[in-house]
């Protein structure tokens, strides 16, 4: 918690390669300061483009990467028992709004139910955020923005009444070329190698639905680049960076293992 | 065969030809076809065994991707239909290792090559095909040399210079005649492609009867499409456990008074067709809170009062003072138990639907059946275990079951409870599936079963197991109310 009092604008620009315009649209987004769903697969740079965002606007950035156990509480705050009596201590949402930052909610739909109740009041017109607990209306501050982030392959799936009150952008692998020009700059790698780990990649993908949830996602392919730079083979470097975390049934292992036995 | 080459081509390629065996025996050579990708059923005994399919599998689908082209025979002697048939290999074999360069490793191990001074045909075949697909390979034999310059723009082998497929075939034509001015000896009829995992590029040429013919004598068998006939396990013999019910009059338990065997179910002997359910959803109605714990969403007061004292008192502070509402659903084990007595002949297929269909949503599930004939003979069947996953034998065996004998309730759910009751996690329920009130031949009393029941699900409750039932009989609810209190659910029909 301590760490979040410290929320203020990052210092340097987190590298983001836009695919479209979705720079733009999130600027209008914020300018009207609608809440904004970011919907996409596993590592296509959904947590990278918020803290661009953030970095663009000027903004603090609160993350809360929720799972099953994350809690209204979580997020709006909770009690606590100090030398003194009890304290009240404000949660990630609450600070957010009360501080004007950007509050992420990492894969939202993992939380649990009654975390889509607190957030409501903050997506639409109200903008505020009842305390019950500290008998507390927070008002959001002005420049307060909920983002929150959903990969809809999953198991689970957002309500109605909650994804009616975001925009979304839909993100998905970007186009070759941007994933080669990403893969290289991210992995330090010549474009050639970046290049063919991209060609990897877009291979996998193909599996999708025959075998596999997902490809190879691009932060993957950024990882491969990384051993392969520490001096990895590059065969090596794909075995263990793509081919094995992608999948456990044999038959599909052995098809990748053999794919990037081929792109070598 | 291997079964991965149907997802290697996908990833590789993007295709998806039909693999099918080759069921002559003496076949040593895939060929393509109109149908798809036909593979002998072994690798060539001199060859390395394990990347041999893949090798050939990588080949013929350069093929499918690289030769769109169809060269006419007229005018080319067998020797120059060889040639264009070697040259057209090492240039989509070219093209795919520009994308795939390590293809070059898998291939190259079955180029091997005879160097001998007095080379014959097939020889000086293997010996251009050898250096075309490795160009740093030098091979100094003059016919090669020019095979090679033909082929590449550049020494270093990085330019194809046989782009068209009529520049292809003068250069085979050119080789040709020399291989005819060396008075070399060509035998069509016996030639092989070789190296052995190249196709007999029968797909470069229209179709010709022969090959029509071949197809029809191929009986095809596409991989995954044989139907696993796999043999039902043969059920064992039945374990006898035994248990005690309750005696509403005495009151009193009677020792050892019921006799459940348990047997898995019988296997299907014909395969149904189902269609799968919607999911019904029973969301459990447990939701515990933990209290004095470490964190969590609130307070629990009474703890929080306690450790004030002792904060004020100069004690130690227990620091768990909060209470936390636990997610019930998350780690729920079920055992859906279905009636199958006689009673529920006319409702049987609701039942075994919404046995499927709880399957569907709830996290570890078994399915069992009971049914019995008097106080010795409770026959109680395991049709999924918990570990079992739902697969069409599963489903089979669901569908398989049929209506019999009576229902003596109380000796089913305790032996469904004690096997759940084995069973780790916190949450674990008995789902019982019913068309209405207990019955049995050996019991005159109606309400002495449903005593016993009532016992059961007590003696359940002490054992954390929870019994809830979905009971399709409306008239048999008001009864039922009193056994499984808010566990009951009126299961509607349609």
């Amino acid at each position: 918690m301590g760490s979040l009092m410290d929320a203020r604008p990052l210092a340097s620009e987190p590298y983001y390669h836009p695919a479209a315009d979705e720079c733009a649209l999130f600027e209008a987004a914020y300018a009207q300061r609608l809440p904004v769903l970011l919907k996409g697969p596993t590592g296509c740079g959904k947590t990278r483009f918020i803290e661009h965002m953030a970095w663009r606007l000027k903004r603090p950035l609160i993350t809360v990467a929720c799972n099953d156990d994350t809690s209204a509480a979580d997020l709006t705050g909770r009690w606590l028992l100090d030398a003194h009596g009890t304290r009240w201590q404000d949660g990630p949402l609450t600070l957010a709004a009360r501080s004007g930052a950007i509050c992420y909610l990492d894969e939202l739909v993992e939380a649990r139910a009654d975390t889509a109740v607190v957030m409501h009041p903050l997506t639409d017109t109200r903008r505020m955020l009842p305390l019950d607990k500290h008998n507390e209306l927070v008002h959001a501050h002005p420049d307060f923005l909920l983002v929150a982030s959903y990969n809809p392959g999953g198991h689970k799936e957002l309500k109605a009444s909650t994804r009616q009150r975001f925009c979304a952008l839909a993100f998905g692998y970007p186009a070759t070329e941007i994933e080669v020009a990403i893969v290289s700059h991210e992995a330090g790698l010549d474009m050639e190698m970046a290049a063919r780990l991209v060609a990897l990649g877009v291979r996998t993908r193909r599996l999708q639905g025959h075998g596999l949830d997902e490809g190879a996602s691009t932060r993957m392919l950024v990882h491969a680049g990384r051993l392969i730079r520490e001096g990895v083979p590059p065969i090596a470097a794909c075995r263990i960076a793509v081919a094995a975390p992608l999948s456990d049934d044999a038959e599909v292992s052995a098809a990748l293992l053999a794919t990037v036995d081929a792109s070598f | 065969m291997n079964p991965a080459l149907s997802p290697y081509l996908r990833s590789l390629w993007n295709i998806t030809p039909t693999l099918f065996d080759i069921t002559e025996p003496q076949a040593t050579r895939a060929f393509l076809s109109p149908l798809g990708l036909h593979l002998p059923l072994r690798a060539p005994a001199d060859v390395p065994q394990g990347s041999w399919f893949h090798a050939a599998a990588a080949h013929a689908a350069a093929h499918l991707v690289f030769s769109p082209h169809r060269f006419d025979p007229a005018g080319l002697r067998p020797a120059t239909q060889a040639l264009v048939g070697a040259l057209e290999d090492a240039r989509v074999e070219w093209l795919a290792c520009r994308e795939l360069p390590g293809l070059r490793r898998l291939w190259l191990p079955f180029h091997t090559v005879n160097l001998s001074d007095t080379p014959n045909f097939e020889d000086l075949l293997r010996r251009l095909a050898r250096c075309l697909l490795d160009p740093s390979h030098h091979d100094p034999h003059p016919w090669v040399v020019k095979g090679r310059q033909l082929f590449f723009v550049d020494d270093a082998g990085e330019m194809l210079a046989l782009r068209q497929p009529e520049a292809l075939r003068h250069a085979a034509s050119l080789l040709g005649n020399d291989i005819g001015q060396m008075r070399l000896q060509f035998n069509a009829r016996l030639y092989q492609v070789m190296p052995s995992y190249r196709d007999d590029n029968s797909c470069l040429w229209p179709a010709d009867e022969r090959r029509a013919d071949a197809e029809h004598e191929v009986a095809s068998t596409p991989q995954g499409g044989a139907a696993a006939g796999a043999e039902q396990p043969v059920a064992s013999a039945a374990q006898r456990h035994t248990h005690p019910e309750w005696d509403r009059l005495v009151p009193m338990y009677r020792p050892d008074w019921c006799a459940v065997h348990d047997a898995p179910a019988p296997p299907a002997t014909a395969s149904p067709t189902v269609t799968r359910p919607r999911a019904i959803h029973t969301p459990s109605r447990q939701r515990t809170t933990l209290w004095a714990q470490p964190d969590g969403d609130d307070f629990d007061l009474d703890a929080l009062v306690d450790a004030r004292i002792a904060q004020r008192s100069g004690q130690a502070t227990e620091p768990r003072v909060y209470r936390r509402t636990q997610a019930a659903h998350a780690r729920e084990t079920t055992l859906v138990l279905i009636d199958t007595s006689a009673s529920t002949a006319t409702v049987l297929p609701t039942l075994q639907s919404a046995a499927l269909a709880i399957e569907q949503t709830a996290g570890p599930c078994a399915i069992h059946s009971f049914c019995s004939d008097g106080r010795h003979a409770v026959h109680y069947e395991r049709v999924k275990d918990f570990d079992e996953a739902l697969d069409a034998t599963c489903i089979a065996r669901l569908m398989a079951l049929r209506s019999r004998l009576s229902t003596r309730l109380g000796a089913a759910l305790r032996h469904a409870t004690q096997l759940i009751a084995a069973r780790r996690g916190t949450l674990r329920r008995v789902l019982l599936l019913t068309d209405g009130k207990p019955h049995d031949v050996d019991v005159f009393d109606p309400r002495y079963l449903l005593a016993d029941v009532r016992q059961a699900v007590r003696e359940a409750a002490r054992r954390h197991v929870v019994i809830e039932c979905l009971c399709l009989d409306p008239q048999a609810l008001r009864s039922l109310r009193g056994v499984f209190g808010a566990g009951l659910r009126h299961l509607k029909i349609g």
